[in-house]
């Protein structure tokens, strides 16, 4: 049994094809390039890349995220300095997709550092509006903040707040929840069986997640639309966590309509039996999405889906 | 701020690089300290005064003590509409002057601020002083970069 296979036994009965699951845990994915169509086009990139001999084609997710295969370092490439592309996982730039900002809107990213998908949102709002991008941690905030300059967007502002406790004096018309996890879905091993990438995890991560979902729901102006998103396998960190704000808030999970292979949510884990609207629920895993394993759920407020959210 | 204040101050880039002043209609501009930024036009002023910001919008000025200085962000996003104090370089002369900062350079261009291209391409801010231009594009974007070593001869 490989290492990988040890680790995840847990999920072995849910995870599909879990041998593959667990083989493609030894291969880095190839990289991903999110086009800043703020500076410039997917076909001016291509071309750049394809100028130093990088093979290139756009994803099945959007024009606007380029697949290059070997190459490993996508910050020492000219269009980097240019701010031209951002690299960023294909799942996790279908946090951003599933979202779907539009110009003008008025959003909140909760837990917004280091800024990937902050800035996504901001190129699909054509840099119109506003993202109010939080997070708690002053020194990832930094980061976040280089990263907006870098990629040239003017539709952002910065605060500090612990997300749980984010204020509630205004209402968005959507909310990004990408939440601090265990991080699984980055996990790899190198070729020596010796686990890379491995993020600290905390034991009361499922209590903080719960905090900041319900809190982001509370930020919503009625049917707004929010995402949960985490980069973990674990159902205590995801459908455990809808399924309480399910409980406590007038939510409605809606299907997220993307093109990317995926497992439906789960509707039971071990002790747990889960809503049956965890089915709308995003499974992504490496071995058939290409990429990081990713969560997500696409959540609407109130009990049934109504029109344009309405801002008070 | 008054119109007559955002106009007094972005009229810098039509006259020092012949950006066109409609270029910032979608654009606010505010005056934060040492800086002068832009933030989207359409962002709601109500959420934005009823929060504790760290940051906002896109730095564009700096004010120096004699003069204004045009930020790496604002070049890289508003040069490709430039139509004067552009440099245009080969990608070797590019790579001599990101790693060592400044290069020989007769010019004909009014000295000051320059827009640094390679191909077609904005790559950031240049100083150019009587022989010489010298790189003012961060380090910190550069130091990434992958640069082959610098040879005597090298153009």
């Amino acid at each position: 049994m490989s290492n990988s296979a040890i680790w995840f036994a847990d999920y072995a009965d849910f995870i599909p094809d879990f041998d593959a699951f667990c083989n493609s845990l030894y291969v880095e994915p190839t990289c991903c390039l999110r086009v800043n169509t703020l500076r410039t086009t997917p076909a001016i990139l291509t071309d750049i890349l394809r100028q130093e001999n990088y093979c290139v084609q756009p994803s099945q997710l959007s024009e606007d995220l380029l697949l290059v295969e070997k190459l490993t370092h996508p910050g020492t490439l000219r269009g980097a300095l240019m701010g031209y592309y951002h690299s960023q996982a294909l799942t996790s730039a279908l946090a951003s997709l599933a979202l779907d900002p539009q110009p003008g809107e008025l959003i909140c990213d909760l837990c917004a550092a280091p800024g990937s998908k902050t800035s996504h949102m901001a190129q699909l709002m054509r840099d119109q509006g506003l993202i109010v991008a939080n997070d708690r941690h002053g020194k990832r905030l930094s980061m976040l903040e280089f990263n907006l300059k870098r990629l040239g967007i003017t539709n952002t502002v910065t605060t500090c707040y612990p997300g749980q406790s984010f204020p509630l004096r205004h209402k968005f018309q959507r909310v990004l929840v990408d939440a601090p996890c265990s991080g699984e879905g980055n996990y790899r091993w190198d070729q020596k069986g010796r686990l890379r990438h491995r993020l600290r995890s905390s034991s009361n991560l499922p209590q903080v997640q719960k905090q900041l979902l319900v809190r982001g729901f509370d930020l919503l102006a009625p049917g707004g639309t929010l995402i949960y998103a985490t980069c973990t396998y674990n159902p205590a960190e995801n459908e455990s966590v809808i399924q309480s704000l399910l409980e406590t808030r007038p939510a409605t999970l809606e299907p997220i309509s993307h093109n990317l292979p995926h497992a439906s949510g789960l509707k039971t884990w071990k002790a747990n039996t889960y809503d049956e609207r965890m089915q709308h629920c995003w499974r992504l895993y490496p071995h058939t999405s290409h990429s990081v394993g990713f969560f997500l759920a696409r959540i609407r407020a109130g009990y049934t889906a109504s029109g344009d959210p309405q801002l008070f | 701020m008054p119109d007559i204040q955002r106009q007094a101050i972005l009229s810098y880039f039509e006259t020092r690089f012949g950006i066109p002043s409609h270029t910032f209609d979608p654009f606010d501009l505010f005056d934060r300290g040492k800086i002068y930024g832009l933030l989207s036009r359409l962002a709601s002023a109500e959420a934005i005064a009823s929060l504790r910001l760290q940051n906002a919008g896109l730095p564009i000025l700096r004010k120096m003590p004699t003069h204004l200085k045009p930020t790496t962000a604002a070049i890289q996003r508003f040069g490709p509409q430039a139509t004067k104090h552009i440099v245009n370089m080969t990608a070797d002369q590019m790579q001599v002057l990101l790693r060592t900062g400044l290069i020989a350079y007769d010019s004909v261009l009014q000295p000051g601020y320059v827009i640094l291209q390679q191909d077609g391409h904005v790559l950031g801010c240049g100083l150019v002083t009587p022989g010489q231009l010298r790189s003012l594009i961060p380090k910190w974007l550069v130091k990434h970069q992958r640069l082959a070593e610098y040879n005597e001869g090298t153009p």
